[in-house]
């Protein structure tokens, strides 16, 4: 069970889908590790006790902030990963087999073995689980509560049919690290028939966006809301204000009358903002 | 269904081929690639028969279109093959390194009956497709001029070394952004064209352009100035941003955000005295399957359609891409010495 109310992490780094000019603006407002270490505090100080965030480089001075402070204790953290950026540039630097070793923690000879056997017999798992691996080393000892797979690698797999990846993916969350796994898409209708149906995962949690407008909302809004109301996964909705293009409240009131809806995701980046969404959605929630 | 078979699976031929098995109306039977590590890969782990050499796999497979998605250089030689072949074809952008390469390719489709595609995606963004029905129905009236410009953060650094700093392998921004920004504008002015001027410059290369400077005029009357910059630091990704100045009124268009400037109310459109503004959001962008935004989706649905015979032409056909190819080649000559 996760709480209604997650924040995330978009308006930390300039990520608007509708508007360049409010991404710049939003990218102003948190400029250093202390700006983003601040709005945490507040959000944490509100009430809202989860954060989920792509697992940026930028916010290892956070992290290791937070581990030093006692009121953080129970906030719970949903990395999702991975964070692509960061690896095309390695992979661009230093090619495949020293990225492996950049980002593969612990013995770099089993490890690298791992990641070169991976290479050699052509199974994406052991790559798989040595970036998880790499990814969660930077949150090491903090309260992590579910680990995500974004929407670029979750809808490659889907569009690709590689369906067996997802549920590894799932599997390894849960053995290694003792969390369900969640998985972004910008395809709930698909994605939700192959892991409910044809991997027989229980329950999976899934972000996807759900707003008013049905901004992509794919293959289209009326069947989103379908599968929706079958419940038979844990539904996050994300994008719920679309960038921007709804207004709060009526956003809000579609959200509390799509029937299920398990939490919301939303960023914000000033406290105001924080402050009224939360207030609004647990009205309708 | 038709059958089709992707060529080339480099970065963004996984992306298509992932599209593509999604997109209704196709049917990916084959791929072909000459990494042998990566057509196991995809031989282990999906449903997809590989192979290495596109001329068998396309003897032992019955196709109705391939998409090419193969280095810029080899454009030319596959297209020519599949055009013998008498298959339908999605060519990644630009169409070939050559104009006289592109005008014949032209001609042999034409003459074989064979539909053709170029991956100019922009010209599948909903708000470029709003924009130019917008100008289309004359919204701002006749049009005088235009700056397009496409900027984006890829040589932030000095470096003489890569492909990118080597006309040779298809390096530089004239070769690399210019097709993108010229094909919107073609897209949105028409292909019936002249280089008026143009000016290449160094930033951090040492062998190729990093900053396009262009002035095209179409059908004799649209002036529009193009400016192409592949090393500005502060963009996260490429931008393309175009403002046109009409008669009666101005359009300012993105990606993501329309903004229109009218010197009089129109009724029928639903726009007013004024600024409008139009955002992404407000456009229909449902997909069947969705991976690197609608705009691939919609691409190739498009290619779908023209397999399908549900359209003549594509709004990317080989004779737009080969005017782009036009001017990047003008552009080139124009411009004397790189700055």
């Amino acid at each position: 069970m996760m709480d209604k109310i997650i924040f995330g992490d978009n308006q930390f780094f300039g990520v608007n889908h509708m508007s360049e000019q409010t991404a710049i603006k939003q990218a102003q407002k948190f400029r250093t590790a202390d700006d983003i270490y601040k709005i945490l505090e507040y959000v944490n100080d509100i009430g809202i006790k989860s954060f989920m965030f792509t697992t940026h480089n930028q916010l290892e001075p956070v992290f290791e902030r937070m581990k030093n402070d006692s009121k953080f204790n129970d906030f719970k953290l949903y990395p999702c990963m991975p964070y692509a950026h960061k690896y095309a540039d390695a992979m661009v630097e230093l090619g495949p087999f020293e990225m492996i070793n950049k980002f593969t923690p612990g013995n770099k000879i089993v490890s690298g073995l791992k990641g070169v056997g991976s290479l050699i017999t052509a199974n994406p798992v052991p790559i798989m689980q040595l970036l998880v691996d790499s990814e969660m080393k930077l949150l090491k000892g903090m309260n992590v509560q579910g680990i995500f797979l974004l929407n670029i690698v979750t809808d490659l797999l889907l569009g690709l049919e590689m369906y067996e990846l997802l549920l590894e993916f799932s599997r390894y969350t849960e053995k290694k690290y003792n969390v369900k796994a969640g998985f972004f898409t910008m395809n709930y209708a698909k994605l939700n028939d192959v892991l409910v149906n044809k991997l027989g995962i229980k329950n999976p949690v899934i972000v996807s966006n759900i707003n008013k407008i049905g901004f992509r909302m794919n293959p289209s809004q009326e069947e989103v809301e379908k599968k929706l109301k079958k419940e038979d996964s844990y539904n996050i909705a994300m994008s719920f204000l679309a960038s921007g293009a709804l207004n709060p409240l009526e956003a809000s009131k579609y959200i509390g009358s799509v029937e299920g809806v398990n939490s919301v995701l939303f960023g914000a980046s000033s406290p105001n903002h924080i402050l009224q969404t939360k207030e609004m959605l647990e009205s309708v929630l | 269904m038709k059958k089709i078979a992707l060529i080339g699976i480099g970065k963004m031929g996984l992306s298509h081929l992932a599209i593509a098995n999604q997109t209704p109306g196709i049917e990916v039977k084959a791929i072909c690639d000459t990494s042998k590590q990566l057509l196991r890969v995809i031989e282990k782990n999906t449903k997809f028969v590989g192979y290495s050499d596109y001329k068998k796999m396309i003897d032992e497979i019955p196709l109705d279109g391939v998409m090419i998605l193969v280095p810029n250089a080899y454009h030319f030689e596959l297209v020519k093959y599949c055009i013998e072949k008498g298959i339908n074809i999605f060519v990644e952008k630009p169409f070939t390194l050559k104009y006289s390469d592109s005008e014949m390719l032209v001609e042999l489709a034409k003459k074989a009956n064979v539909k053709g595609q170029v991956g100019y995606v922009n010209r599948f963004n909903p708000i470029f497709q709003h924009t130019k029905e917008l100008l289309d129905k004359k919204v701002i009236g006749d049009i005088s001029s235009y700056i397009n410009s496409m900027i984006g953060g890829v040589i932030l650094k000095e470096s003489n070394k890569g492909w990118r700093n080597d006309y040779s392998k298809g390096g530089g921004c004239l070769f690399d952004y210019g097709p993108h920004c010229f094909d919107l504008s073609t897209f949105f002015f028409g292909t019936n064209i002249e280089v008026q001027s143009s000016v290449l410059k160094k930033v951090f290369s040492t062998a190729v352009d990093d900053t396009v400077y262009v002035t095209l005029l179409h059908n004799n009357s649209v002036v529009g100035f193009n400016y192409i910059n592949w090393s500005d630091s502060s963009v996260r990704k490429a931008t393309n941003r175009i403002e046109i100045v009409g008669k009666k009124g101005k359009i300012i268009a993105s990606k993501q955000e329309l903004s229109i400037f009218l010197t009089e109310e129109n009724r029928a459109l639903n726009l007013e005295k004024g600024w409008n503004k139009i955002y992404v959001t407000d456009e229909n962008t449902n997909v069947n399957y969705y991976l690197r935004g609608e705009d691939f989706s919609r691409q190739l649905l498009s290619f779908s359609n023209l397999l399908n015979g549900l359209t003549d032409e594509s709004i990317a056909s080989f004779y737009n891409a080969s005017v782009t190819d036009k001017i990047i080649e003008e552009t080139k000559k124009l411009s004397k010495k790189l700055l």
